[in-house]
């Protein structure tokens, strides 16, 4: 019994017409007519047209053109607000009358399917201006936080009648946990210190769920456990998903690449904390340039050159200063 | 695993007070539970601490409870109005709602307070704090800024939504935000807020389809704010004479002739024999966590007064010898009598944001 319910749909589909992608621009007549613009109004929202008006450029006297005419009335969608918006041009006696027709958003008349919690959003839009693209990005956010919380197999859907109501068919499926994560190809560094270098401790962890995002995210944090030792060539591959029912299995491969160590260090100065043979330590490198630079009072640039034959990284310090005072500190400095 | 983390988030937050037991609702009784917890954080610790008139209090708990049934929702919710002069309007998970007196000092009447109201009950409502604070508790970043202005879309909607439906005239909403939106930058890509041109627009594409009807109540409001104090409260902490007056606290702290003083928002610094003081008004409540520190250059204490207390601290090369200079007293009655704060006239013409 609780198995069924755990992997029932939170919602049924309860229509079946596909959800609309919304209107473009156009501008429809305009660019047949030449001449001169002999009035601008907005028919179609009373209520409105004083606001549209704010963001429509087009005035009496100017000649007409397609390309303006175009962005007033892309200017006129960004609102979010029309379902509708064209614009008729008509020549008169006087010049051309521009006339921009808009027609509001209809309103969502009700919204079924929807009473889970975390479907609040989509709940409450009952009575709302039908958006379609802003009703696909909420029901997109809701299935990525259902994809973050570990259902993998989530999907939401929203439907629209002719009678403008919305159903929300969404499925979440089964929580998916993690069994173990792996990571062939390390030995230079432990599971545990890789494991450590990941955010969070119940999402890409043992036992915790996957969030493909977040571990995208944290590749950089894997990496950089081998610039600290040396390894600047390491490379962590994309991950290996391995599922079996509610339970996954990740692997990460690693491919760690040879030790490099400190060559030649260069330039009018040096920090004092690096040495010729020692290992490449990125971090111990930054802290260098960054004591260097509040030392010199100057920006250090480090310009690195990798010896791959030799695994070693010259390192040479550029110096922008300051102020031409600062450069004096240099006789402190050596 | 989630929740046990959000737990130990309010727990964080909660670390003086009673561990709030949240237990294994289902989510959204989950986030009320929580949204309680911080809320008594809040109030407690004097962060958001409310306004003395407790006619105001109620008067705007009425409107609020009138927007919240109206949005069919039965259950309790607590409406505070924060003493403090900043413009702003705050929810969370739970079904607490604040607004500032500045944010009231905005407003005209009562549609346009249900306004701000249901501005913030629409975000509690839609469920909006939840996700936040989910992605919070589980330490993983995520970029949620679209998410974040549909949000605020959603709460200028459900505004003009229950507005309308407790019988106010939902147009109110707008003038609501030209009132709030006030000198403020048309907005950036930044901010989690659509520019206010296109939040203007869309309220009143929203609101016009409703019937051009309904309270306003500007009456009954002004009856309820011609007390409201506007801007800085002098009577919170102000300077008279060579003494810091703390009248809210029944404190005052002479300072030695020669000393200057500067009032910058909630607290004092002030420069006295050589040494910076800082003097901050703090709540009963908050002054029995403020552990005393004494170092050789600095010093940091809490006394206490009738009705509140303060936090004293001292940097200089001899803070005990500067902290001898200082005398607590009582104020007086004649400088209690020169706190005047500026009180709030509804019927005074305001500054609107432009169409």
């Amino acid at each position: 019994m609780l198995a069924a319910c755990a992997h029932a749909p939170v919602s049924t589909p309860q229509c079946t017409l596909p959800l609309a992608t919304g209107g473009d621009a156009t501008a429809g007549g305009s660019h047949q007519l030449t001449g001169t613009v002999a009035s601008v109004s907005i028919d179609g929202a009373p209520e409105l047209a004083p606001l549209l008006r704010g963001v429509i450029e087009t005035h009496t006297g100017q000649p007409v053109a397609e390309a303006p005419l175009a962005e007033d009335l892309r200017r006129l969608w960004a609102f979010d607000v029309l379902a509708d918006a064209r614009i008729d041009a008509h020549e008169t006696p006087a010049g051309v009358a521009i006339v921009f027709a808009v027609e509001p958003e209809p309103r969502i008349a009700a919204v079924h399917g929807a009473d889970a919690p975390e479907l609040r959003r989509l709940r409450w839009l009952a009575g709302s201006p039908y958006e379609p693209k802003r009703i696909a990005r909420i029901a997109r956010e809701i299935e990525a936080a259902y994809l973050r919380d570990g259902y993998l197999d989530a999907t939401v859907a929203v439907r629209r009648s002719r009678e403008l109501d919305l159903c929300v068919a969404a499925y979440r499926g089964p929580q998916v946990t993690i069994r173990k994560m792996t990571f062939p190809g390390a030995h230079a560094v432990a599971p545990a210190v890789l494991l450590g270098a990941l955010h969070g401790k119940d999402v890409n962890h043992p036992e915790g769920t996957y969030d493909e995002q977040a571990l995208a995210d944290d590749q950089v944090f894997l990496v950089n456990e081998y610039y600290e030792r040396g390894m600047i060539e390491a490379k962590v591959g994309t991950p290996q998903l391995a599922r079996y029912g509610d339970r996954l299995d990740i692997a990460i491969p690693v491919s760690e690449g040879p030790v490099f160590r400190l060559g030649t260090l260069s330039g009018l100065a040096v920090p004092h904390s690096l040495h010729r043979g020692d290992l490449f330590v990125r971090s111990k490198v930054s802290a260098a340039v960054q004591a260097l630079s509040t030392a010199l009072d100057a920006n250090v640039l480090p310009v690195s050159k990798v010896d791959i034959e030799h695994r070693r990284v010259d390192l040479g310090f550029e110096i922008e200063w300051r102020s031409p005072w600062s450069a004096l500190r240099l006789l402190h400095w050596h | 695993m989630v929740r046990a983390a959000l737990a130990a988030l309010a727990l964080t937050a909660c670390a003086h007070h009673a561990r709030p037991d949240c237990g294994e609702h289902d989510s959204l009784a989950f986030d009320r539970c929580i949204g309680a917890a911080l809320d008594q954080v809040m109030v407690t610790t004097g962060s958001w601490a409310e306004v003395d008139d407790a006619q105001l209090r109620g008067y705007v708990r009425d409107v609020g409870m009138r927007l919240v049934r109206a949005a069919g929702d039965r259950e309790r919710w607590t409406f505070r109005v924060v003493d403090d002069p900043d413009v702003r309007g705050e929810s969370g998970t739970g079904t607490t709602v604040y607004v500032t007196r500045g944010a009231l000092a905005k407003l005209r009447d009562e549609a346009e307070l249900a306004g701000l109201l249901g501005h913030e009950i629409g975000h509690v409502l839609a469920g909006h704090a939840h996700d936040n604070l989910v992605e919070r508790a589980r330490e993983v970043p995520v970029d949620s800024h679209d998410r974040d202005r549909d949000d605020e879309i959603q709460a200028d909607e459900l505004a003009v939504l229950l507005t309308a439906r407790a019988g106010y005239d939902p147009r109110a909403v707008e003038t609501m935000l030209r009132a709030l939106g006030e000198g403020e930058p048309p907005g950036d890509d930044d901010d989690v807020h659509p520019p206010w041109q296109q939040r203007l627009v869309r309220v009143r594409a929203f609101a016009s389809q409703f019937p051009a009807a309904g309270e306003h109540n500007a009456a009954a409001f002004a009856a309820h704010v011609h007390d409201l104090v506007v801007g800085e409260d002098p009577r919170v902490i102000h300077v008279v004479g060579h003494a810091i007056i703390l009248a809210r606290a029944g404190l005052a702290i002479d300072m030695p002739p020669g000393s200057t003083a500067a009032l910058s928002s909630d607290e004092i610094a002030a420069a006295v024999d050589g040494s910076a003081v800082l003097v901050k008004p703090i709540t009963r409540e908050l002054a029995r966590y403020i552990t005393p520190e004494h170092d050789a250059d600095k010093l940091t204490l809490v006394r206490t007064g009738p009705h509140g207390a303060v936090m004293i601290a001292i940097t200089g090369p001899a803070p005990t010898q500067t902290l001898a200079l200082l005398r607590l007293r009582a104020p007086r009655a004649d400088e209690l009598a020169q706190l005047r704060p500026r009180l709030m006239d509804p019927t005074a013409p305001r500054k609107l944001r432009p169409e």
